[in-house]
C-alpha cells in the first residue's frame, strides 16, 4: 500500500494538541487494514520525521439516525497514535 | 505614529499616516486573542482552540479587524494631533497594510474651518417695542369682518363698491377678442360673473361704466386695453362690450357685536378683542426678538471670513433647493417655470446656504465654548410640537423623522435657538420706540 492511502488525514482536536505538546505525539486516521509498522514506513516518508512508537486502535463508527432515512452508522477506522522522536515536528492544518 | 498634512483646498486636507510595525504587531496580537476566546473549531469546545490554530482559520477577519481598529484609533489619535475637527471624511487610500508591516494611508477629509471667535458676549442690539394701538386691533378686526361678508340683493342702482353680476361679450374693430389671440376666451365672453365695481378691477375703466345700471340693464362698455396688458396683441386697442347685469349686490359686512364674536368662538365682543389685541402683540414680540437676533447675527458674522468646506455647502445648498422648489410647486406653480428660473434658484440658494453653514459654525462654536447643549427631553418637546403641527401621534412622528434621518437637524435647531436665546440675554439690547406702527 501507497503512504498516501495508509495515512488518511491528520486528527486536529483539543485532546491530540494536548498529547503533541507533553509527548510529541500525533494522531491520524489511517486505513483500518494498516498495521502499525506499515503507519510508520508512512509518517516517516510523508513527514521526513522520526517515528519512535505507534500505537493503534479500531474506532467503531458513530450511529447515525435521520427521521426520514433507515438508521445506520459512520464507517469503522483505525486511530493510530504516532509518538516522534525529540525535536522531531509535525506542522498541523 | 507619523503624519504629515498636505493642503488641498478650502477646509480641505490629504492627512498622510503611517503606524509603527510595533503597534501593527500589538493590534494583531490582541485582535488574535480576541478571536480565540471565542473561536469555534472541529475537534475543539468553544474558545478552547490554539492560537495557531484560530489565526490561521480566521486570518482574513483578523485582519480586516485590526485594520479598522488601527484605522480608527489613529485617524482619531491624528485629528487630534492636528487639531482638526473632521467633518466628512471623503476618501480613505490604504498604502500598506499587514503582519510585520506598518500600516500606511492617506485620507482626504473635510475639517471644520479654523477662526478667531470675535467677541460674542455684550454685543448691542436695538429691540423695537411696539404696543398694539385701538387702531390696530379695530383694522384686524375689519378683515375679520371681511371674511364673513355677505352680497345681498338689491334693487338700487349700482354704487362704487357694489358687485355687480354681469353677462359680457366682447369685439375689438368688429371682431371677437379670440380672433386676436385664443387664449383671451376669459376676456371675450363670460355669463354670469361677478365683479366689484372699483378702481382698476378687470380691465381699467370697465366697472367705473356700470355705476348706475339696475339689475335687467343693457349697456355698452368702451374702454381702451392699456400699456401692459396681458394680450400684448390687444395693447392700445380700442374694446366695445356688450354688458347685461343680472343683479347687483350690495356688500354687507357683518356688524360688530357679540354675535359675531360668537361666530369666531369668543364669548364675547370683549373677548374677542383681547384675543385679537393678544395675537397682534404676539405677532409683534415675535418680530421684534426675530429682529434682535438678526442684529445679533449680523453681528457676529460680518467681521468674519473664513472657508466654508465644500461638501456641507453642497449639502445645504441641495436642501435649500429642494425646499424652494417643493414650496412654490405646493404653491402651484409650474414645473416649466420652476426648471427655466433653475439657475437663479441655485444661486439664492448657493448665498443662503452659506451664510447658514457659517452661522452654524460660529454658533455651534460658542455652544462648545459655553456648554450649552441640548438633552433629550427638549427633543422630545420639539417632537411633541412637531407632531402636533402635522397632526400625528408623536410615536409616528418619531417613526417619519427617523427615516428622513431628521434628528441631527432638529438638535441643529433648538441648540441654534438656545445659543441665539444666551447671545441676546448676554448682549446689551437697547429699547426703542418702534419706527412706524406694522400692519396688523
Amino acid at each position: 500500500m501507497n503512504a498516501y492511502d495508509i495515512i488518511k488525514t491528520v486528527r486536529v482536536t483539543e485532546k491530540g494538541t494536548l498529547q503533541a505538546e507533553k509527548n510529541n505525539q500525533y494522531t491520524f486516521v489511517a486505513d483500518r487494514r494498516a498495521s502499525a509498522p506499515q503507519i510508520k514506513r508512512a509518517v516517516e516518508e510523508l513527514f521526513k520525521v522520526k517515528v519512535v512508537r505507534v500505537n493503534t486502535l479500531q474506532v467503531r463508527g458513530k450511529a447515525r439516525r435521520q427521521a426520514t432515512k433507515a438508521a445506520g452508522r459512520d464507517a469503522d477506522w483505525k486511530k493510530a497514535i504516532v509518538t516522534l522522536k525529540d525535536g522531531d515536528r509535525i506542522e498541523l492544518a | 505614529m507619523n503624519v504629515s498634512v498636505e493642503n488641498l483646498g478650502p477646509c480641505k486636507k490629504l492627512l498622510r499616516v503611517e503606524v509603527s510595525v510595533e503597534k501593527v504587531t500589538k493590534a494583531f496580537d490582541e485582535v488574535t486573542s480576541q478571536f480565540t476566546r471565542q473561536a469555534q473549531l472541529p475537534g475543539f469546545r468553544p474558545g478552547k482552540a490554539p492560537r495557531h490554530l484560530v489565526a490561521k482559520n480566521f486570518e482574513s477577519r483578523i485582519q480586516e479587524d485590526t485594520r479598522r481598529r488601527l484605522f480608527e484609533e489613529s485617524y482619531r489619535e491624528a485629528a487630534q494631533e492636528q487639531k482638526l475637527r473632521i467633518l466628512t471624511t471623503l476618501d480613505v487610500e490604504e498604502q500598506s497594510f499587514g503582519r510585520g508591516q506598518p500600516f500606511g494611508y492617506t485620507v482626504t477629509l473635510e475639517h471644520a474651518p479654523e477662526f478667531e471667535l470675535p467677541t460674542y458676549k455684550g454685543l448691542s442690539a436695538k429691540r423695537e417695542t411696539a404696543a398694539v394701538s385701538d387702531a390696530d386691533v379695530d383694522r384686524a378686526l375689519t378683515t375679520l369682518r371681511e371674511q364673513q361678508v355677505k352680497y345681498n340683493e338689491v334693487t338700487r342702482p349700482a354704487q362704487t363698491g357694489d358687485v355687480v353680476v354681469v353677462h359680457y361679450a366682447g369685439t375689438c374693430e368688429g371682431k371677437p377678442l379670440t380672433d386676436f389671440n385664443p387664449t383671451a376666451r376669459g376676456l371675450t365672453e363670460k355669463r354670469d360673473t361677478w365683479m366689484l365695481i372699483a378702481e382698476g378691477f378687470f380691465i381699467p375703466g370697465f366697472t367705473e361704466q356700470l355705476v348706475g345700471a339696475t339689475a335687467g340693464d343693457k349697456r355698452t362698455v368702451k374702454v381702451t386695453f392699456p400699456e401692459g396688458f396681458v394680450i400684448a396683441e390687444l395693447v392700445g386697442k380700442e374694446g366695445v362690450y356688450e354688458v347685461e347685469v343680472t343683479s347687483v349686490r350690495e356688500k354687507i359686512l357683518p356688524e360688530l357685536n357679540d354675535e359675531f364674536a360668537k361666530s369666531l368662538g369668543a364669548s364675547d365682543l370683549e373677548q374677542l378683542r383681547q384675543g385679537v389685541r393678544r395675537d397682534l402683540q404676539n405677532e409683534l414680540n415675535f418680530r421684534a426678538k426675530r429682529a434682535v437676533r438678526d442684529q445679533l447675527l449680523r453681528q457676529l458674522l460680518e467681521p468674519l471670513t473664513f472657508d466654508l468646506p465644500e461638501s456641507v455647502l453642497a449639502t445645504e445648498t441641495r436642501n435649500l433647493v429642494y425646499n424652494i422648489v417643493n414650496e412654490n410647486q405646493q404653491r402651484g406653480i409650474a414645473k416649466e417655470l420652476i426648471e427655466e428660473k433653475k439657475n437663479e434658484i441655485f444661486q439664492s440658494a448657493q448665498n443662503s446656504a452659506r451664510d447658514r453653514v457659517k452661522a452654524a459654525f460660529v454658533l455651534n462654536r460658542i455652544a462648545e465654548i459655553e456648554k450649552i447643549g441640548v438633552d433629550r427631553q427638549e427633543i422630545a418637546q420639539r417632537i411633541t410640537l412637531l407632531a402636533q403641527q402635522n397632526q400625528m401621534a408623536p410615536d409616528k412622528m418619531v417613526k417619519v423623522l427617523q427615516e428622513r434621518n431628521a434628528f441631527p437637524e432638529i438638535q441643529q435647531d433648538i441648540l441654534t435657538g438656545k445659543v441665539l436665546d444666551w447671545l441676546e440675554l448676554n448682549a446689551k439690547v437697547e429699547e426703542v420706540p418702534a419706527a412706524a406702527a406694522p400692519a396688523a
